[in-house]
């Protein structure tokens, strides 16, 4: 557990991060945490990029959980990898934790056919109310409400 | 409603308003957009599109989950050791195994139907 100044916990939970993601094209370390999107059943790695504006939701992800089609908005928005046509839709993604609690989003995402990656969690619609913490020597991520 | 307008005027008068919206999103204009919904003409504020952009650019909402994962260090050194052999295919794995490969998600989901793995971690090797 970390604590603020005024000794208030920081954090609830806290999960190993991963700096790669085996079989994606990343050349240099990058923060991988494990989510669940939705009731997908499983766990899933999605990297922590609070360079995005959105999370985006890797797109066979989107289709399982029946968001490729939803009753969201349609737009277009500039990714790394260009100007991407697609919907925000509001869903629930589970920061999980190896110990203490996890933490239940209920955010907005991208989703797009014509995304070609993976998940990324992005800080506009969800780090913005995380608070989150990195130990890079052991590899800890350590999070919170904000 | 304007003197002399209908639903269907509202409605039209409701998208040109959300167009708006939607160029400050794809500008990345969050905060400006939000505030353009907040100051949305009251005779819009029912309208169902409204009411889906103000339901999207809405902050998050965090709450505490009981529900954990598990440290995956073993299934990140399989993959590690293994994914080459899978490119391509979705894997599920568990307890440092593999218990599952597909070429589509929808189809890995469809076999851990009938397998054992509780909670597995899932994953796509490009």
């Amino acid at each position: 557990m970390l604590f603020r100044q005024d000794r208030t916990p920081f954090n609830v939970g806290r999960a190993r991060f991963f700096d790669d993601s085996p079989g994606a094209p990343e050349a240099t370390a990058k923060i991988y945490v494990r989510v669940e999107p939705q009731a997908l059943g499983a766990s899933i790695a999605a990297q922590v990029d609070t360079g995005a504006a959105w999370t985006i939701l890797e797109t066979e992800v989107a289709e399982a959980l029946g968001l490729l089609d939803g009753a969201g908005e349609s737009v277009r928005l500039r990714t790394r990898y260009g100007l991407i046509g697609g919907r925000l839709e509001r869903t629930t993604i589970t920061l999980l934790a190896d110990e203490g609690e996890s933490l239940d989003v209920d955010a907005t995402v991208f989703v797009s056919r014509e995304w070609l990656a993976g998940t990324f969690l992005g800080y506009g619609g969800f780090l913005q109310r995380i608070r989150f913490a990195i130990d890079p020597e052991e590899n800890f991520f350590y999070f919170g409400a904000g | 409603m304007n003197r002399g307008e209908n639903a269907g005027d509202i409605r039209a008068r409701a998208a040109r308003y959300l167009g708006e919206v939607r160029e400050l999103v794809e500008r990345e204009q969050v905060t400006e957009a939000r505030k353009l919904l907040d100051a949305a003409p009251p005779d819009l504020l029912d309208e169902p599109s409204l009411l889906r952009w103000r339901s999207l650019l809405a902050p998050p909402r965090v709450t505490t989950a009981q529900r954990r994962d598990t440290d995956r260090r073993r299934e990140y050194a399989w993959l590690r050791t293994h994914g080459s052999e899978y490119r391509g295919q979705w894997v599920a794995l568990d307890d440092g195994r593999l218990v599952a490969a597909a070429s589509s998600l929808q189809e890995l989901r469809e076999r851990l139907k009938h397998g054992s793995a509780s909670f597995p971690f899932v994953h796509h090797l490009s």
